[in-house]
């Protein structure tokens, strides 16, 4: 009987993991209709849907990062708003606001009109352009998926994702994010230039007549079960053991601190970063059909996990020291198994 | 859907565009087979004893893999140790101490060696090292590892995940492979560890000879035998004395090995050894009578004296040996001689008679004494036989007996050693006897061939007398050699500190400045003086041995404390037993008055004090007549003091050493 069970468990399981890879393998190839390669950003963006977190895309202009996260909304038919941040942005336009309704039954009554962040997937383009104040507008939101306002609670449906951008070259006008927001990115993900080839196919899709209709193939439901899906994947714990091994390694008061750590980081990665490893190891395992994340999933997903959470030093910023060296020096010297 | 994917499903559908052909690669697609095969279920479960039995034998080859390295990497150190300390001891043929501290030094590297091979054996780099390593060669992306970590959890812990992922890797398990996973390495220092062994093996059947002969032969001039120039001048001055006065020529020929010894030393051009093999050689050839026989030579004359002295005539003669004065034992021999001869006032026939006797007595002397040892020997020879016999026949001795035994043998030995002492005694007055014994046996026919005998006697015991002479003169040469040895075993006895301290004791001698508390202090002196005794105390006034002072004069400003006396008095010869009353003496007077007083010694020029003398030479550097009389008469005193054991045998070196650094120069 006890065979019996685990047999049929484990069919269960293998079928679940067959129809997660399977979606997730459709929904590349949808996004794939208008996003040429960007793989790693494309792989990267859908981690952070299923994750329930949100994803921080750095790039130049043009490389296609606003298209990138409309293609994703309009593939999964879930609810879309884009929010362009400048620096005359006012919380209250991405919350919303208070207004007077005046209607002849009730008369003048308070209603509030919910803002664009109230949507399954906010896009908030050039996130460094709007005021720290704006940009904190956010934090609730993404950390606990509601929106107080006055004395009222709005509660964000499920999946809910943020996909901020920022422009990494254009320093005028712009307000870094504040730590505590970088904090809630699951993922930063770098959008590089594209390649010869993808450029070729970049330039046939766009100066053409042609015109890629991108269709939903997720819906919401299915998205809420792969979340779950995920959360149900087991993990090790010599692996997770090496995350957070990985994890104390970024920091300087451990004592065991590498010499770029030692020199150029401030302050090492959060327990969020920590949490991100895991689900992010979770999903890559997932994407590859496998029941369990293995080290080389945690490696994989370091440097998109950590890389915005590790602060650097003045000598760091002086030096051009980015912290994706100081992850590749911990992840080349840090032993699998202690 | 069975095994189809939902994208091809959606696709059959019409709902979405036909999906991508994804690569499911093992999980998908093993397990989507597996479903339904429940039977396999049970055997697959336990196969994960196969991952576990592959994953130890991959751990166990990287641990060996890291035991090498570890070993091979640290091995140079131990090779290189031996190899130089064989060589070491090959080439210098070390004391045992060295031995053993170079074999200290090789067991602890050795130790150390082990100690981290094993560390390196013993460390585990983690629980799942040996899932790990097969994760990687076969690029399984930790499906082993994850699978041993789950399966190590108790079923009722496991999620459905956790049992999938065991089933996924155990599909896997046959085709692993440990030993291509982790292959044996070679570390990179073999070659190095393989030249290091190979060259101790053969360093060991290397023989290296050393010819020692050649080191001797050719010394280095840091070893070569240094002494004092002071000690190196004393030393020839003693040669130049000794070769001043006309000697045999076996005495001559030793001053001259002496003198040329001395120069060697001198300039630098001897080892310590060599000096040694010199020494001993010069003091061998110099081996003459032993004390014991030079005894019994004078127990000889003695003897002869005695009986000599029986008669009125040949008293004097008597009388002159016995004092050991053979010079005018040869005198007196002449006198008897011309009184026998003379015609005039011949002797008496009982004066002839008993001179006859006395001659003959004293002729017979060495035999009479041989005669009595031989009867002795006999006694006692023909007791010890008895007592031996007793043995043979197997008859415990009693211990009275056994003590008689040994008694009897020590007394033979004693008597074989006096008889030997005798002979060789007889052998030296051999001439004498016989001229003795004919002028005995003429003395009464003819008395003109008697006195020719006996001054024939004259002449031989003036041989005896030179022959002495010349032994003497070896026995100062051979004190002096002692005194070279014993300066050279002092000198080598605690190496430059003792040269150091030797040097310093030469400074204070000569009057150098000293250590403080030494050396004399300033006084003053009042009234007529008289040079006192020289006293050599060791236990202080009373046990002192005094030599007469010289005519003394009016003390002199400056001076030394005890050692000098000045003013008219003369010293006890016994401790005193009282003491005065009032020991404490009186209390101090603080508000006495004093007035100093200031005296001058009058110069009456009637002779300087000893300390005077003393003083005075050791500004000039020890010259001056005055004070060689002084330096004989203290140097005279010390030596009598020392021959009659007075001063321990450790100091008297020091004593003797103090006279010859303030010994009179030129």
């Amino acid at each position: 009987m006890k065979d019996e069970s685990i047999m049929s468990e484990n069919q269960s399981v293998t079928q679940e993991v067959l129809d997660f890879q399977t979606k997730v393998a459709v929904l590349r190839q949808e996004i794939g209709r208008v996003i040429v390669g960007q793989k790693e950003v494309v792989d990267g963006v859908i981690a952070c849907l299923l994750a329930g977190s949100h994803a921080l895309l750095e790039g130049v202009p043009g490389l296609g990062k606003t298209m990138l996260v409309r293609t994703l909304a309009q593939a999964v038919r879930l609810d879309f708003s884009r929010i362009q941040f400048t620096p005359d942005l006012m919380p209250a336009d991405i919350i919303g606001t208070t207004v007077i309704d005046e209607s002849a039954n009730a008369g003048k009554v308070f209603e509030f009109r919910k803002g664009p962040i109230f949507s399954h997937i906010v896009l908030a383009d050039e996130v460094n352009r709007a005021t720290p104040k704006t940009q904190s507008a956010l934090l609730e939101a993404m950390q606990e998926h509601r929106v107080t306002v006055g004395r009222t609670t709005y509660t964000i449906e499920e999946p809910y994702l943020v996909m901020a951008t920022q422009n990494p070259l254009e320093m005028e006008g712009t307000y870094p994010l504040p730590e505590a927001q970088l904090d809630r990115f699951f993922y930063k993900l770098a959008v590089t230039f594209p390649s010869r080839e993808e450029l070729h196919s970049i330039v046939d899709r766009t100066t053409t007549l042609h015109e890629a209709e991108v269709k939903a193939v997720l819906e919401r439901q299915e998205i809420l079960g792969m979340q779950k899906l995920v959360r149900r994947v087991a993990v090790a714990r010599h692996v997770q053991d090496y995350a957070v091994r990985l994890l104390q390694a970024t920091h300087v008061q451990t004592g065991k601190a590498f010499d770029k750590v030692q020199r150029f980081v401030r302050t090492g990665a959060s327990p969020r970063g920590l949490q991100a490893m895991l689900l992010g190891a979770k999903i890559q395992a997932l994407f590859d059909g496998r029941f369990a994340p293995g080290i080389e999933d945690i490696r994989s997903v370091a440097p998109l996990a950590l890389r915005h959470r590790i602060l650097l030093n003045f000598e760091g910023e002086a030096e051009g020291v980015t912290t994706d060296a100081v992850i590749e020096q911990i992840l080349s010297q840090l032993p699998e198994s202690a | 859907m069975g095994d189809g994917s939902a994208a091809e499903g959606r696709a059959s559908m019409g709902q979405v565009p036909p999906a991508p052909r994804v690569s499911l690669r093992f999980a998908s697609v093993r397990a989507a087979r597996f479903l339904g095969a429940s039977k396999a279920l049970g055997k697959s479960l336990q196969q994960i004893s196969l991952l576990r039995v592959k994953a130890r034998n991959a751990e166990a080859r990287a641990r060996l893999n890291r035991l090498f390295a570890t070993a091979f990497r640290w091995a140079p150190g131990p090779l290189g140790y031996a190899a130089i300390g064989l060589t070491y001891v090959k080439v210098v043929h070390p004391s045992d101490g060295s031995s053993g501290w170079l074999l200290l030094g090789g067991g602890l590297l050795v130790g150390a060696w082990l100690g981290i091979s094993a560390w390196a054996w013993l460390r585990r780099a983690g629980q799942s090292e040996g899932g790990l390593l097969l994760d990687h060669f076969h690029e399984l992306k930790g499906r082993v590892g994850n699978a041993l970590s789950f399966a190590e959890l108790p079923l009722s812990e496991r999620t459905p995940f956790m049992e999938a992922a065991i089933l996924d890797a155990v599909r896997v398990g046959p085709e692993l492979s440990p030993s291509r996973a982790v292959p044996w390495l070679i570390p990179r220092e073999t070659p190095l560890v393989v030249v290091l062994f190979f060259g101790l093996l053969g360093l060991s059947l290397l023989e290296v000879r050393v010819v020692r002969e050649a080191e001797r032969a050719a010394p280095k001039a840091s070893q070569a035998l240094v002494l004092a120039t002071d000690d190196v001048e004393y030393f020839k001055e003693i040669s130049a004395r000794l070769a001043e006065a006309p000697h045999a020529a076996d005495v001559n020929q030793a001053i001259q090995r002496f003198n040329q010894l001395v120069l060697d030393i001198g300039s630098e051009r001897l080892t310590r050894d060599e000096v040694f093999r010199r020494l001993d050689a010069l003091e061998r050839d110099l081996a003459d009578a032993s004390d014991a026989e030079k005894a019994a030579f004078e127990q000889a004359l003695k003897d002869r004296a005695s009986a000599l002295k029986s008669s009125q005539q040949s008293r004097a003669l008597g009388e002159a040996l016995e004092r050991h004065d053979m010079a005018n034992a040869e005198k007196e021999l002449k006198k008897l001689a011309e009184k026998v001869r003379q015609q005039k006032q011949p002797l008496n026939r009982p004066d002839l008679e008993r001179l006859k006797k006395a001659l003959e007595a004293a002729s017979q002397q060495t035999q009479k004494r041989l005669e009595r040892i031989e009867a002795r020997r006999q006694e006692l020879s023909s007791q010890a036989r008895g007592l031996l016999n007793k043995k043979k026949d197997q008859k415990p001795l009693s211990a009275q007996e056994a003590k008689e035994q040994k008694e009897a043998e020590r007394k033979l030995e004693r008597l074989d050693r006096e008889k030997r002492e005798a002979t060789a005694a007889g052998k030296g007055l051999a001439g004498l006897d016989k001229e003795l014994a004919e002028a005995a046996q003429k003395l009464m026919k003819e008395a003109g061939l008697s006195a020719k005998d006996l001054e024939q006697g004259a002449e031989q015991m003036n041989r005896t007398a030179q022959s002495e002479s010349s032994q003497q003169e070896k026995q100062q040469l051979k004190k002096r050699l002692e005194e070279l040895r014993e300066l050279l075993r002092q000198q080598g006895q605690a190496g430059k500190e003792q040269m150091k301290r030797l040097l310093r004791f030469g400074q204070r001698a000569r009057g150098g400045k000293g250590v403080p508390g030494e050396g004399g202090e300033p006084g003053e002196a009042n009234g007529k003086g008289q040079k006192g005794p020289i006293t050599l105390s060791r236990n202080g006034p009373g046990e002192g041995i005094d030599i007469p002072g010289g005519p003394g004069k009016p003390g002199s400003p400056g001076g030394q404390k005890p050692g000098q006396s000045q003013g008219e008095g003369s010293q006890g010869a016994e401790y005193g037993t009282g003491h005065a009353d009032g020991l404490r003496g009186d209390s101090t007077q603080l508000d006495g008055k004093f007035k100093d007083v200031s005296v001058v010694g009058a110069d009456t020029g009637e002779g300087a004090a000893s300390a005077e003398v003393i003083h005075g030479a050791a500004q000039r550097g020890f010259t001056g007549r005055g004070y060689s009389k002084v330096y004989t008469d203290y140097r005279t005193v010390a030596e009598s003091v020392i021959s009659k054991d007075e001063v321990p045998a450790g100091y008297r070196f020091y004593i003797r050493r103090y006279f010859q650094l303030i010994r009179p120069r030129e």
